[in-house]
């Protein structure tokens, strides 16, 4: 069977030990459309969001993604690199014996960009996030704004066909995070990639989401 | 005029005492050598020990000491790494069943003193001994009397260093890295772009700490006849008793010392000497079918590392019999081992929780060269603590009261272990948030009271660890135990030291034999210590 939606979750099932992380879950997204997964600590969102992108394993269930099974059957059918997935941490995990234009060229070189053509992808995301002038720094030296934005731009940088989100601005202050969160909504707006966007945050999902999918814990 | 300001607090005064026994102690012995370098024997300012060292480098014999000494620290480095960087990653990255039972068996060449393991693989390629017996290969004559065999014994004994290293280094590594990765490469990608370069400078850092520790060494190359810097100056003291030449002699250790510690603490920095940071590590590859090919290489590693050499010291004992014989003839040795060991580590760990306790919560940018001066101290050559400790305690005063008994045994012991102590213990006590100190502060408590009831409790399974190192260390120490030990006061590597010449193979192998077991079973006790701890923790 072939699923119509750009991203198709069907009666995904999540154990870790004997709880029920995702119990049963179905979640269907269509091309280009922004989804916000909404849901307390503990509701699953995270995990949801790694099973999409094959860092977990799921117990039972299907993920279709762009028409392909990538998971069924407790198994990942399509390893994660394989997958065209642009995945912003909550920790943004940026590799930090890497420079800035380091991390991005690492990922366009992972996908088999040519090496000049790298540099001048990497150049052009840099000046669309505005820190074109941090090229050459390392992470550790930047900002918690500045960090924010080289995540994104690593992870949008590839093109990928999917973006995921997990919890991306929760560490920062209201104020950044309310200026980063229009920048936001207007390169996810730019770029019309289909997104899953998990946060605690009902505002925050009401602002940048098409759609709001609501997580309840399992009781 | 307030008092309360010029009366230092009682926080003040502990950590005052107790760096100024950190200096009395482990420093001074190092700082005499070095002063005495400047005097002449009839005790006139003088270069001559730097003029001996001139002469001596440009001899031919002195080149050819240089370039063992090298040869032995950099061969040492190179198999230790080579060994134990791919069964860190192994441990740290992927998933084999019995971990915990490999990470064990594998320390017992570091615990165990090499030249236990040296004197093991002597009786083990010797003419009649058990590798012959066994494979009927006959190898070559004496191989183990040689620099190459040196080599051999030092990388198989300190090539845990290089695996505890790599896997601690790489579990440090966030798992979110390897799984932002893993998006875009394969594991192997991974492991290749991301895992191996963050962990790359604490492989490098520890390869130069095992050739300072190669170097330093004296009980190897003693016992393998291998001539190097630490053995000269032995036999330049203990045989000719030339302070001057042994003085002139301990320069480039210590200098190499002082450079390779610096290079090695640059690298690594506070990050790994007094960091403990675990981030979530999902990231592991699976091994599949190649599982078999790492569980044949890990036996492999077993049986040469840990098992021959025990089992070639069984074969020599010619059983039981023999070793209740040699344990009755060393008994005072080994009572006294286990008594001042014991003592040792009391004291060692005693002082160092005071030490590691004010390192921990110093912000202070002085806080990097007291890591740094730690390391240099600790890697300073046994027998240069030793001849530093007769210099200061062999005086017609008080100290030589205390020279002439066993405690001259205990001060060496904390001479050389304080400094180790002291870096084991920081991570614990970083672990212990400051906030809890200020709410008994807020409550009323004073500082030692808070520091014994709230602070002490919470690394209680440190400390006993750390004790349990220490012990085995100490029950080990033989370079500076031979210098200053008191006559009739050995110790068993001492008496085992001294036996190799003078009594048959089966006791020396019998008590060999006797002292690994015993360090052994303590790193069984530490091993069930743990997992107890782990247990009552519900981990």
């Amino acid at each position: 069977m072939i699923s119509e939606s750009f991203l198709h979750l069907k009666n995904v099932r999540k154990k870790f030990g004997e709880r029920n992380v995702v119990d049963d879950v179905s979640l269907e997204v269509a091309a280009g459309e922004i989804v916000a997964l909404l849901g307390a600590s503990g509701s699953g969102k995270t995990t949801i969001l790694r099973l999409i992108a094959g860092l977990e394993k799921l117990d039972a269930g299907e993920i279709w993604l762009a028409g392909q099974c990538v998971s069924a059957n407790g198994r990942n059918l399509v390893p994660p690199h394989k997958r065209k997935i642009g995945f912003v941490f909550q920790d943004l995990a940026l590799w930090s014996h890497l420079t800035v234009v380091g991390n991005l060229n690492f990922v366009l070189r992972s996908v088999g960009v040519e090496r000049k053509e790298r540099r001048i992808r990497s150049m052009e995301m840099l000046r669309l996030m505005r820190i074109e002038g941090f090229a050459e720094s390392y992470p550790n030296r930047l900002s918690g704004g500045e960090q924010q934005r080289v995540a994104l731009a690593r992870a949008l940088v590839t093109r990928p066909q999917l973006l995921l989100f997990d919890e991306p601005l929760s560490s920062l202050d209201p104020e950044l995070k309310s200026a980063l969160l229009a920048e936001l909504k207007q390169w996810l707006k730019k770029l019309e990639i289909t997104t899953v966007y998990v946060t605690h945050d009902h505002a925050e999902a009401r602002y940048l989401a098409q759609r709001i999918v609501k997580l309840q814990m399992e009781k | 005029m307030n008092f309360g300001q010029i009366i230092p607090s009682t926080r003040a005064v502990a950590l005052g005492i107790a760096n100024f026994l950190l200096i009395a102690l482990c420093f001074t012995p190092t700082l005499y050598m070095f002063a005495q370098s400047f005097f002449d024997t009839t005790g006139e300012l003088s270069l001559a020990s730097y003029q001996q060292l001139i002469s001596i480098a440009t001899e031919p014999r002195g080149r050819e000491l240089l370039l063992s000494s090298v040869a032995l620290g950099a061969g040492a480095a190179v198999l230790a790494t080579l060994l134990g960087f791919p069964l860190g990653i192994l441990l740290a990255r992927a998933d084999f069943p019995g971990k915990r039972f490999w990470r064990v068996v594998f320390l017992a060449p570091l615990v165990v003193p090499p030249y236990i393991l040296a004197l093991a693989w002597i009786l083990a390629s010797g003419k009649a001994g058990f590798l012959i017996s066994l494979t009927g290969i006959e190898f070559p004559a004496n191989w183990t009397y040689s620099l190459g065999g040196a080599i051999v014994v030092l990388g198989a004994s300190y090539f845990p260093l290089s695996m505890l290293a790599t896997e601690a280094a790489a579990r440090r590594v966030s798992g979110r890295q390897e799984e932002a990765a893993l998006l875009y490469r394969n594991a192997g990608g991974v492991l290749r772009h991301i895992t191996l370069p963050l962990v790359a400078p604490t492989v490098l850092a520890t390869a130069l700490i095992i050739f300072v520790l190669a170097t330093v060494e004296f009980g190897v190359p003693g016992l393998l006849r291998v001539r190097v810097f630490t053995t000269e100056v032995f036999t330049a003291f203990a045989a000719f008793y030339d302070f001057s030449q042994a003085t002139a002699l301990t320069i480039p250790l210590l200098l190499s010392t002082l450079l390779a510690g610096t290079i090695a603490f640059l690298l690594v920095g506070e990050y790994d000497l007094t960091a403990r940071r675990h981030f979530a590590g999902r990231f592991s590859f699976s091994l599949g079918w190649a599982r078999w090919i790492v569980f044949s290489i890990l036996a492999l590693v077993f049986l040469v590392a840990v098992v021959t050499p025990l089992v070639s010291l069984w074969y020599e004992t010619e059983g039981f019999s023999q070793i209740f014989a040699a344990v009755g003839g060393s008994a005072t040795a080994l009572m006294n081992s286990l008594v001042l060991s014991g003592l040792g580590a009391t004291l060692v760990v005693s002082l160092a929780i005071w030490l590691a306790y004010g390192r921990a919560r110093s912000t202070g940018f002085h806080r990097h060269f007291y890591d740094l001066s730690l390391v240099v101290i600790f890697a300073v050559p046994s027998t240069v603590v030793g001849i530093g400790l007769i210099g200061l305690w062999n005086r017609p005063d008080w100290r030589g009261a205390v020279y002439a008994s066993p405690f001259i045994i205990v001060i060496a012991y904390l001479a050389r272990f304080v400094p180790l102590a002291t870096l084991l213990l920081v991570t614990s006590f970083r672990q212990v948030p400051t906030s809890q100190e200020e709410a008994a502060e807020i409550a009323g408590a004073g500082w030692l009271r808070t520091f014994f009831r709230i602070v002490l409790p919470q690394i209680r399974q440190s400390l006993i660890a750390v004790w349990i190192i220490v012990f085995i260390f100490c029950f080990g120490e033989l370079g500076a135990t031979l210098l200053v030990a008191p006559p009739g006061e050995s110790t068993l590597p001492v008496r085992i030291y001294t036996l190799i010449a003078n009594s048959t193979q089966s006791e020396v192998a019998a008590l060999a034999l006797l002292q690994a077991s015993f360090v052994l079973f303590s790193l069984v006790g530490l091993s069930l210590f743990f997992r107890l701890e782990k247990g009552e923790r519900g981990q």
